[in-house]
């Protein structure tokens, strides 16, 4: 009889534990993001399907592609849909790519037209389309309006790079720079000048002249103390916060827009309403095209996994937190980046003060910069070329320990020597 | 550990099937010229942690042993702290100490020395020692501890016919101490040696997940790091991992040979060390 009981309430539970639905997987890497997300199921579950059942798991930056590439390879609970960076996407453009190809449904949705068709080459490759990016990433001048005005700068004092610079000579001291530097300032100022690391076809370096004149640039920004290395030569660590932003080391940070609505909002709470942005200065030689007041620098975006059981409803789901007007306005609301999906940048909630930019209309600023944005493309050496700059090679310049041209002569032969290549002799 | 050495035999595609390629990834290496070179800084990693570690063990565990009673309890406690650390922690609180401007190390050690703030992390010439430095600061107290409980074993006969014949305190500690301690050194120098070889996390959290600065910190583990994670190449990232256990096996054979060859002799054989020498 208690057998009879315990087999009967085993096989109940059974039956219930396998007819409740699996969740659909959705992997981010920030708390802002899974926030965010979570919101949305809720608002796609009560708007479009009461079935959807979804979770979200918020991983490090750094970490979530590291535990991504361990579920992909061992086929151990993958997501179903990750919010992937651009960068650590290309890693998986060298074999055979584990994203759901979405051209030919991208082709058949407002996202289509809709999404800013400079931001579309970062999931792109070779003419298919793998992800939906989520930001248009333009990049500002991140600046401290409150030491602006106390050494009596002024935004339209900094319209050029040489005037920035000129500034930059009279207000700098042995602990406080105009600007604080960081490895991705290298492939901003390329991309403002129309230039990249990679051509159409993914091939690296294709103008190294003007790589080194850029990044020679930045090198001269810190052996003139204009501008100051933070360690580990990063402006997306919490010691930056920490340490140089808390001890006003630094005027200024250049840094798309979830820099500043994400890691800015985040980690400096002791300068609320203090910090306001502008448009890039631009570049005036005769090298740089376009007279661009912007630049870009990596995305996020939304990729669904191949052998998820789910595709269709993966698909629906990207689908419309990309074309959602409302979900569009929440990204930017909620303190995460600018929507590259053009009809929303009409609504008027984009264009609302932010309190926390000392009432700036941020919206208005990304929505005039963003169609100047620079075209991205994408390449399978993209993160061996972003790990061996941020890495090994920045610092090396910075340090006098190599020039520009060396830099990019060791990352070429270190590409060449992982294609296979031989060693060049000395 | 078998499914990590099938991978190694196994092609680097990241999804989809995978081919047999046999000995590949390992007959790759000799000519992975960051291979070689992350090998090289390993051994000096290793080389220079042992050469740092154990003289200061060696004399915190002798100044422990003339402690007051009352002190030497609290001493082995913090001394024992940085030991137990998770080195995840350690690394991040070591950020501080070698923080560029406002660093623990610049503001105690080169500002009063009037010498410019030294760049802990990124100066490729700084890298090693600054990740031996965080080893030093990890185990010198652990290892001290080992040290102590060694040198009591030391039979007081020996330093008191010594000290009868004339010896000096140099002298005993050259002619008895050390030769006495040995097989303790060897043991805490395997110990040592193979916490340095497999070192990550304090290089992960100090100089990101390749080497820093032109690769002046570029480890084994962290290399082989990379290559799964950012190259993508776990086949080629697991034959780096079982290509170091033939380098691991023979120098954990060597430190242990040599414990068992200075056995004899000292007070772990049974029979006084020679004093002639004193």
């Amino acid at each position: 009889m208690k057998a009879n009981t315990l087999l009967r309430s085993l096989l109940l539970f059974a039956g219930a534990a396998l007819a409740v639905p699996k969740p659909l997987q959705i992997w981010v890497s920030s708390q802002a993001d899974l926030k965010y997300y979570e919101k949305m199921i809720g608002v796609y579950k009560q708007k479009i399907d009461t079935g959807f059942h979804a979770e979200v798991k918020a991983f490090g930056f750094m970490e979530m592609p590291d535990k991504l590439a361990i579920a992909i390879k061992s086929g151990i609970n993958p997501p179903d849909i990750v919010q992937f960076d651009e960068i650590f996407f290309s890693l998986y453009l060298k074999g055979n790519i584990p994203f759901v190809d979405l051209t030919d449904r991208l082709a058949k949705s407002p996202l289509g037209t809709g999404i800013l068709k400079q931001r579309m080459g970062l999931f792109t490759w070779k003419d298919r389309i793998y992800g939906v990016p989520q930001s248009v990433s333009s990049v500002v001048l991140w600046y401290r309006d409150d030491i602006f005005k106390e050494l009596g700068i002024m935004p339209k004092d900094l319209e050029t790079w040489d005037k920035f610079d000129a500034v930059g000579m009279k207000v700098k001291t042995a602990t406080r720079g105009m600007i604080a530097l960081d490895w991705s300032y290298v492939g901003i100022l390329l991309r403002q000048r129309g230039y990249d690391f990679y051509g159409a076809d993914g091939k690296p370096f294709p103008d190294s002249a003007i790589i080194a004149q850029t990044w020679q640039r930045v090198a001269d920004w810190s052996k003139n103390g204009i501008g100051l290395l933070p360690d580990r030569s990063s402006i997306f660590e919490p010691e930056f916060f920490n340490s140089y932003v808390a001890n006003n080391g630094v005027l200024s940070v250049m840094g798309p827009d979830w820099y500043g609505l994400d890691m800015i909002q985040n980690f400096d709470q002791a300068h609320k309403g203090k910090w306001r942005a502008m448009a890039l200065p631009t570049w005036t030689d005769s090298l740089s095209h376009g007279n661009k007041k912007t630049s870009s620098f990596s995305g996020q975006g939304l990729v669904i996994f191949k052998k998820s059981r789910k595709v269709e409803n993966c698909w629906k789901f990207v689908e419309w937190v990309n074309s959602d007007i409302d979900a569009n306005v929440d990204r930017f609301i909620g303190g995460n980046c600018f929507p590259p999906y053009q009809p929303a940048w009409s609504d008027m909630r984009l264009s609302q003060p932010f309190a926390y930019f000392g009432n700036q209309n941020l919206g208005q600023l990304f929505a005039e910069l963003a169609p100047t944005a620079p075209f991205t493309a994408q390449s399978p050496l993209n993160a061996v070329i972003v790990n061996f700059m941020r890495e090994q090679y920045f610092g090396a310049v910075i340090h006098n320990s190599s020039t520009p041209e060396q830099a990019l002569g060791g990352i070429k032969e270190q590409i060449n020597l992982m294609m296979g290549g031989k060693k060049k002799k000395p | 550990m078998a499914l990590g050495f099938i991978l190694s035999l196994r092609s680097d595609e990241l999804f989809g099937d995978t081919s047999f390629v046999g000995m590949e990834h390992y007959l790759q290496l000799p000519r992975d010229s960051r291979f070689l070179h992350a090998l090289s800084n390993t051994i000096i990693y290793c080389g220079l942690s042992l050469v740092l570690i154990l003289p200061a063990a060696l004399a915190l565990a002798h100044l422990l042993r003339r402690a007051p009673d009352r002190l030497r309890g609290p001493l082995q406690f913090f001394l024992l702290l940085p030991g137990l650390t998770p080195p995840l922690v350690l690394a991040l609180l070591y950020l501080l100490v070698f923080n560029g401007p406002h660093g623990i190390l610049n503001a105690v050690m080169m500002k009063p020395l009037g010498l410019p703030n030294a760049d802990w992390i990124r100066d490729p010439r700084l890298i090693k020692i600054s990740l031996a430095m965080l080893q030093l600061w990890r185990w010198s107290g652990f290892i001290a501890l080992i040290f102590q409980a060694g040198l009591e074993g030391v039979p007081r006969a020996y330093f008191d016919t010594a000290k009868t014949e004339g010896a000096t305190a140099w002298k005993l500690f050259l002619h008895v101490t050390l030769p006495s301690l040995k097989p303790v050194t060897a043991f805490v120098a395997a110990f040592l040696f193979l916490d340095a070889f497999v070192l990550f996390e304090g290089a992960y959290v100090l100089l990101g997940n390749s080497g820093g600065t032109l690769d002046a910190g570029l480890l084994l583990v962290s290399y082989s790091y990379y290559t799964a994670f950012t190259l993508g190449n776990f086949g080629s990232a697991a034959a780096m991992a079982f290509a170091s256990l033939p380098l691991i096996m023979f120098a954990l054979w060597l430190l242990l040979r040599t414990a068992g060859n200075t056995q004899r002799g000292t007070v772990f054989s049974g029979k006084p060390p020679r004093l002639e020498a004193v």
